[in-house]
């Protein structure tokens, strides 16, 4: 018996809730780790990207696809002009916006700003407690004292501000200081990254400049038993679900929503998230060129993500019993690594091989591994 | 309906570490962590145990009264009902 075809409704497309704007492709610092790579400048102001009517655009675009929130990253996104525009326009259309900067260019003019238009949440890249450390890791001289000056205006407008501290070998002795400073300043979290292994970040882990699965491990223990609690300030470290306790599971975002965003890079093209600033094979095309609604509803690798995660995730990632929940952390890294979405997060497949990858987050035996057999078929 | 069975849904992932437990359903991202009690029950809804068993069990187990044991006890199945956590069947 066949089924009439109007019975069978096509799957839906799923909302795109969030569009992370890759402001500027250019930076005022020149960080050792950073996975996007930009172009040092030292000039205030960076050349003029997509004009603000392009990213006004894409907003309005996106608008009827589900959008209810922007990120404002870059680069340093402050250095391009079209940054107010941006957020006041998304204000306008009742969008929540969130900010990614290293706070040098922010002041209480900037701060008030920020402020009237609601922005909801802005993170600082802060990597230690003091100028030698966190310059050391920046290759700037000054930028300390004024991402601290922008801390102290963001805060000063009552605005929600968590710092961001990328750890690694130089500045692991130094995260109880850097915490004091947050707490110092009245920062409402504090978010430490493992450094992820794209572009500039790759180039820090093959200098042994960064830590292992192990040391990110045992940090990571230690921040739950001693340091945790030694601190009022909310803690979260960005390393996989499966490594945190289960209350922690859930409460702590931990993953991205890749099935919910869209990156639009600095000079106007979209992408899967800011990983198009580096693969043009994951840029899916230009708001000049082509609508956004085709974009999402059609693009190839977005069908992927659609389709074939996380059922299909390989390696560590297919046996993992969050996979639905994680989508395998960051896609973007492990294609860089594999050429291939539905590789293994490096991370986890680190920690597996190293026996440190815990039994109870697997698929058992009995269980349905979900189009992964655990013990393939004789 | 007054006296339902509740019977676990089979697919669920169900993990229990220390005095917590993790449950949810691998083709969705809805994880439910539940503590020591909540395993107990969780334990119970083995598609044999009618509510007033369950009520039954948590006030021989626990220093609860039956009204508020059957209280707390259809909140926290609402909740795994509506997840698809567990079956209700009448
Ligand atoms: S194994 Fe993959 S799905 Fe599981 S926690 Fe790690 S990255 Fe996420
Ligand atoms: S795939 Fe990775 S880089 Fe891209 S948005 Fe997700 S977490 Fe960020």
């Amino acid at each position: 018996m066949s089924l009439p075809q109007n019975n069978v409704s096509a799957p839906k497309t799923p909302e795109l809730n969030c569009l992370y704007f890759y402001l500027t492709s250019y930076c005022n610092l020149n960080c050792s780790h950073c996975w996007i790579a930009p172009t040092y400048l030292e000039k205030v102001v960076a050349p003029e990207e997509a004009e603000f009517a392009l990213l006004k655009e894409v907003i309005d675009q996106a608008l009827p696809l589900g959008l209810k929130s922007i990120k404002i990253t870059g680069g340093e996104p402050f250095l391009n002009e079209n940054i107010g525009p941006l957020i006041a326009y998304a204000f306008s259309k009742q969008l929540s916006a969130n900010i990614e900067t290293n706070a040098t260019l922010i002041d209480d003019a900037w701060a008030e700003f920020l402020k009237e238009n609601s922005v909801k949440h802005i993170a600082v890249s802060l990597d230690g407690p003091n100028s030698t450390i966190h310059e050391g890791i920046r290759n700037k001289p000054g930028c300390f004292d004024k991402a601290v000056e922008g801390i102290k205006s963001l805060k000063r407008c009552g605005l929600n501000v968590q710092i961001i501290m990328s750890l690694c070998g130089r500045n692991l002795g130094y995260l109880e200081e850097t915490l004091d400073l947050a707490e110092r300043y009245g920062v409402d979290s504090f978010k430490i990254n493992c450094i992820s292994g794209i572009a500039r970040g790759k180039a820090f882990q093959n200098q042994g400049a960064t830590l292992t699965v192990k040391d990110y491990l045992e940090i990571h223990e230690k921040i739950r038993s001693t340091i945790g609690p030694r601190h009022k300030i909310k803690i979260l470290f960005d390393i996989p679900p499966a490594f945190k306790p289960l209350r922690d599971v859930k409460n702590e975002a931990g993953s991205c929503c890749i099935k919910n965003i869209l990156g639009v890079l600095a000079d106007g093209s979209i992408s899967m998230c800011g990983i198009g600033n580096l693969l043009s094979s994951l840029k899916f095309g230009h708001i000049r060129e082509n609508k956004l609604r085709d974009l999402w509803q059609e693009n190839a690798v977005l069908k992927i993500i659609r389709d074939e995660m996380p059922s299909k995730f390989k390696g560590i990632c297919g046996r993992c019993i969050l996979k639905a929940f994680c989508m395998g952390k960051c896609r973007a890294e492990a294609y860089y690594a594999n050429n291939d979405l539905l590789s293994p997060f490096s991370f986890c497949e680190e920690a597996f091989k190293a026996g440190l990858f815990p039994q109870g987050r697997l698929f058992n035996n009995k269980e349905d591994s979900h189009g992964q057999p655990i013990i393939p078929a004789k | 309906m007054d006296n339902p069975l509740y019977r676990q849904n089979k697919a669920v992932i169900f993990r229990q570490e220390q005095d917590e437990a993790l449950l949810f359903n691998p083709d969705n991202a809805d994880i439910v962590v539940i503590n020591s009690t909540g395993c107990f029950i969780w334990n119970l809804c083995n598609g044999k145990n009618r509510k007033k068993d369950i009520v039954n069990s948590l006030v021989e187990e626990f220093d609860v009264s039956p009204s508020k044991a059957e209280e707390d006890l259809l909140k926290f199945l609402a909740e795994l009902e509506n997840k698809k956590l567990v079956e209700k069947k009448s």
